[in-house]
């Protein structure tokens, strides 16, 4: 369903009805997309909807032959099968994560890769040359004074780090350019910059395929917008005609019928109960402000807290959801919750009514929290132990085990009992004794939470705990929650599934910039909304209210000279 | 843009915090130590010890920067010990059985090295070993093989020509090497204000540039000064070598990459970098100097026992690269800082071995001085 109106402007780059499937999960069914000459095309779907398979389409990560359809640059049929390739072809990708070398200098950066000369290894490279070449650069995108040729670019704070990443992009020639959530890491000046930069690299002719899942964004910079569902486009609209909740139902697709299968409440949300965790005004420092390594005192009002005087209470049984885009500040919350901020926090965290000051793990675990990570390969699991090894990680609480562990040793009959009786419980499909790297995504993540059952957690700390998780396994963990709430635990879950956040959660946090925005029932709340209140598109009047009255967006400045630079 | 006057307001200090020119400075303050002590000054001063001291530091420094290019990849290599005693027993065997020159058995040597260095290279790009038990096989198993070819027997005599190669050359020969080294660094140095100016770019102050200067003509005349009788064979190849390395590290595409792939692979890959022949490269690299060293090791003793050539060389030469201010984790490191390293290595063996601290003892400081260095490094870069 493209724009009836017949565009004159020729199409740079367009996607034909891509197929890609991972053993048996197809990630793109039917996923096109049409760029034209000169214009800002946005990208968008929820997680999983197929964007960044399509990226990595383009960047050649996939080879040709696993996928089906075809991609087309000014009219011709290419097949990537690196970078280079894509850059051959003009197609310029700028990746969330910032691929440099932080101990090179900005000019090694800006021409890594692609020193001039012959290629060959033992080529001497002539510095000053490359210098120079650099800073003509910096100087034709307005940025010169802000960076020096010879800085190391780990020097540079995250946003100008940004702008070399991009000027990379285009330095080579490219007339199409990807970006992948380019404001990931931005404060909001830093973004608005960058819109208005890409609007005059739009005018003159480049092309701009904007990803990302903040709807402000793509309403402001994006000339047509294409929408992603399940690894299908549900269709491209016109930007400028039609409206942000349009395109949020586009994205959500409405098959889940508003609220997907409610269970039963979880626990009681009693009230008179006291709370199991209270936090008042805590405020966890990021672990480098946003925009840094300028002594410069005009760049004053840097973001500093990954999340801001957040205050919230939650009562035994009761499910409390954290929702917003990244970078909102939900993981920041659950790690200081479980003493890994990296720069500490401020502000008082009361636990099961104690006051704790949460410095290591092992501290909130004395103090009755558990976490279950995002990252469970990662940080959930020992990847090379067995299930039962893995289950009975934590410090015990058992007496008898306890005082083993004081003198260092480990009993294994009282592990493989542990391990046999949580393997039962939670109908894990797996022995004791085999490796966890062996078992499925669902059962590993029923061993993440059956470290942590012993005795049940006063604070259990979800951080998308079915992401990769199949709809089997999903049931049996929501049971499993179920119950720990019927115990009394209280859960705080950060999840960007949506139908999952409303299926669990008693109430709803929307965080965006670190500070909690809005709250919502969680039996009365749709998923438009909560989509719309995390991307910060606008649905109502009183939510535009309470972001333009936030403290925090204005003061989020940098560098004036880099703006003037680009206006 | 037109009047960029210096980066910093303050670059003296740049300057001073500057970590090869630390390492610059704990050498001299050695240096100044030994020379004022009492029961040192006589002995140290002399050019003889001096001439000695560089001598046995060569080994290090010829090993030390290809160990850079490998530590600064990510990598490290434990066989270069090893390394040397073989290239040192088939150099001999060369020459005591086979009655080739010099130049062949010497050749010989840096191939068979070459080979072990690309074998280890290879096992770390395409089998995915990593580096520390890819060599540290090696390290087991190439010593071995020494052993086996020489029937763990110490062979001897070298021949005439072989024997150079630890000698001196003769006193005017050296002169006209510092005179070399003086004449070709200030070309460099001028000829970089030159261009740069040229090119419209900002150049460092002129103090800075007058400065840099002056450390040239201090250097070459102390040289000049030391091996006025002559300078060791060893000390110009390893002073050949570490030019060599510098020169790779600082301005060709190989050194670049080394940085890139020590400071995120990653984002090396993605762009473009051809790691897996730049690693190849870097370990055949270290191969060769490895087999330089065991080569010079052999002339300088004129002969090899092979149970007993180039033991714990690896361990010096880390130990050297890490003082120097190379990171372990990579990404990091300079060629001056390893010879400065390695200088600072010989000169605190040198100078306990003058003051009598006895050998037991030299094996607690050294390994404290590398404790205080690479702390120092670990809180330097957490103010950062």
């Amino acid at each position: 369903m493209s724009s009836p109106t017949a565009s004159p402007t020729p199409s740079a780059l367009s996607l034909n009805d891509i197929e890609k499937s991972f053993g048996g999960v197809r990630a793109l069914q039917g996923a096109s997309l049409e760029a034209r000459k000169g214009e800002i095309l946005g990208l968008c779907g929820e997680n999983g909807a197929g964007k960044s398979t399509i990226l990595k389409i383009l960047s050649g990560v996939y080879p040709r032959s696993s996928y089906s359809g075809s991609v087309k640059v000014f009219g011709q049929e290419r097949a990537f099968t690196s970078t280079r390739d894509a850059q051959e072809a003009g197609v310029a990708i700028v990746h969330q994560e910032l691929l440099l070398v932080p101990e090179l200098s900005v000019a090694a950066n800006l021409v890594l890769g692609r020193e001039p000369g012959r290629g060959g290894l033992f080529d001497a490279l002539d510095d000053d040359a490359i210098e120079a070449y650099a800073r003509a650069l910096l100087v034709k995108f307005g940025v010169d004074r802000d960076i020096q040729a010879k800085e190391p670019v780990g020097r540079l704070g995250i946003g100008l780090q940004q702008v070399v990443e991009i000027i990379r992009a285009l330095a080579q020639d490219a007339t199409i350019l990807i970006l992948d959530e380019p404001t990931a890491a931005l404060t909001g000046k830093e973004t608005q910059r960058l819109m208005t930069w890409l609007r005059g690299l739009r005018d003159c002719g480049t092309t701009c395929i904007y990803v990302s899942h903040r709807m402000d964004e793509i309403f402001t910079i994006c000339d047509r917008v294409t929408v992603l569902r399940d690894g299908k486009t549900v269709g491209t609209v016109d930007a400028k005609a039609t409206l942000e909740a349009d395109v949020v139902s586009m994205m959500v697709g409405h098959a889940v019928g508003g609220k997907g299968v409610r269970a039963t409440p979880l626990g009681l949300a009693g009230a008179g109960t006291h709370s199991v965790l209270r936090l008042d005004d805590v405020s966890v420092r990021l672990a480098r402000p946003a925009f840094e390594g300028s002594d410069d005192p005009h760049e004053q009002g840097v973001r500093r807290f990954a999340a801001t005087a957040i205050s919230l209470n939650v009562k035994p049984g009761e499910v409390v959801a954290l929702c917003g885009a990244m970078g909102s500040g939900r993981t920041a919350l659950l790690s200081t919750l479980f003493g890994c901020s990296e720069r500490g926090y401020t502000g008082g965290i009361r636990i099961g009514g104690r006051e704790v000051n949460l410095r290591s793990p092992r501290e909130a675990i004395a103090a009755g929290v558990a976490l279950i990570p995002e990252d469970r390969k990662g940080r959930g699991l020992v990847l090379g132990m067995t299930v039962g090894e893995n289950i009975t990680l934590p410090p015990s609480k058992s007496l008898i085990a306890r005082s083993l562990e004081w003198v260092g040793l480990v009993s294994e009959e009282a592990e493989e009992l542990i391990a046999a009786k949580r393997i039962r419980e939670l109908k894990i499909r797996g022995d004791a004794r085999a490796e966890v790297a062996t078992l499925s995504g669902g059962n590993q993540q029923k061993v993440v939470l059956g470290k942590w059952l012993e005795t049940p957690p006063l604070l259990l700390l979800l951080d998308e705990p079915t992401r990769g998780v199949d709809v089997g396994a999903r049931e049996e963990i929501y049971g499993l929650l179920n119950e720990l709430g019927k115990r009394g635990t209280a859960i705080l879950l950060a999840s960007s599934d949506i139908p999952e956040v409303l299926r669990l959660a008693h109430r709803i946090l929307i965080l965006r910039h670190g500070r909690v925005i809005e709250e919502l029932d969680g039996s009365t709340a749709t998923e438009e909304e909560i989509v719309a209140l995390a991307t910060g598109a606008t649905p109502s009047s009183s939510v535009v209210e309470t972001v333009e009255s936030d403290p925090l967006v204005k003061p989020i400045s940098s560098s004036k000279r880099l703006e003037e630079a680009w206006l | 843009m037109a009047v960029a006057t210096a980066t910093s307001p303050t670059p003296w200090l740049n300057v001073a915090s500057s970590r090869e020119l630390r390492t610059v400075f704990v050498l001299l303050f050695m240096w100044t130590v030994l020379a004022i002590h009492p029961e040192t000054r006589e002995a140290f001063v002399s050019s003889g010890n001096f001439s000695n001291l560089t001598a046995q530091v060569s080994e290090i420094v010829i090993i030390g920067v290809g160990m850079t290019l490998v530590v600064l990849i990510g990598g490290i290599d434990l066989s270069v010990g090893a390394g040397m005693a073989l290239a040192g027993v088939v150099a001999a065997k060369l020459q005591i059985d086979g009655h080739q020159p010099a130049w062949v058995a010497v050749s010989a040597a840096i191939a068979v090295c070459g080979a072990i260095g690309a074998w280890h290279g290879l096992l770390v790009t395409r089998f995915g070993i990593p580096p520390f038990i890819a060599t540290l096989s090696g390290f087991l198993a190439y010593r071995g093989v020494g052993l086996v070819l020489s029937d763990a027997r110490g062979l001897s005599p070298m021949g005439e020509d072989f024997q150079t190669l630890g000698g001196r050359l003769p006193p005017v020969v050296s002169l006209a090497l510092s005179a070399l080294g003086l004449a070709v660094g200030t070309a460099m140095i001028l000829r970089r204000v030159a261009r740069r100016t040229r090119l419209g770019l900002p150049n460092p102050a002129t103090t800075l540039t007058a400065l840099k200067l002056g450390a040239i003509v201090v250097t070459t005349g102390f040289c000049a000064l030391i091996y006025k009788d002559g300078v060791p064979v060893p000390v110009v190849i390893a002073a050949v070598a570490a030019s060599a390395f510098a020169f790779i590290l600082r301005r060709t595409r190989l050194g670049r990459y080394a940085f890139a792939i020590g400071g995120n692979t990653e984002a090396a890959r993605l762009s473009g970098v051809p790691v897996v022949k730049v690693t190849m490269a870097i370990y055949i690299g270290i191969g060769v100097l490895t087999a330089l060293a065991g080569v010079v090791a052999a002339a300088r003793t004129n002969g090899v026992t092979p149970g007993n050539a180039g033991l714990m060389r690896e361990l010096h030469v880390i130990t050297a690269v890490v003082i120097g201010g190379t990171s372990l984790t990579g990404g990091r490191g300079t060629m001056l800082g390893t010879v400065i390293g390695a200088l600072i290595f010989g000169t605190l063996s040198n100078g306990m071995n003058l003051m009598g601290v006895n050998s037991n003892w030299q094996l607690i400081v050294t390994g404290q001085i590398l404790l205080g260095a690479s702390m120092l490094d670990a809180v330097s870069s957490r103010k950062k």
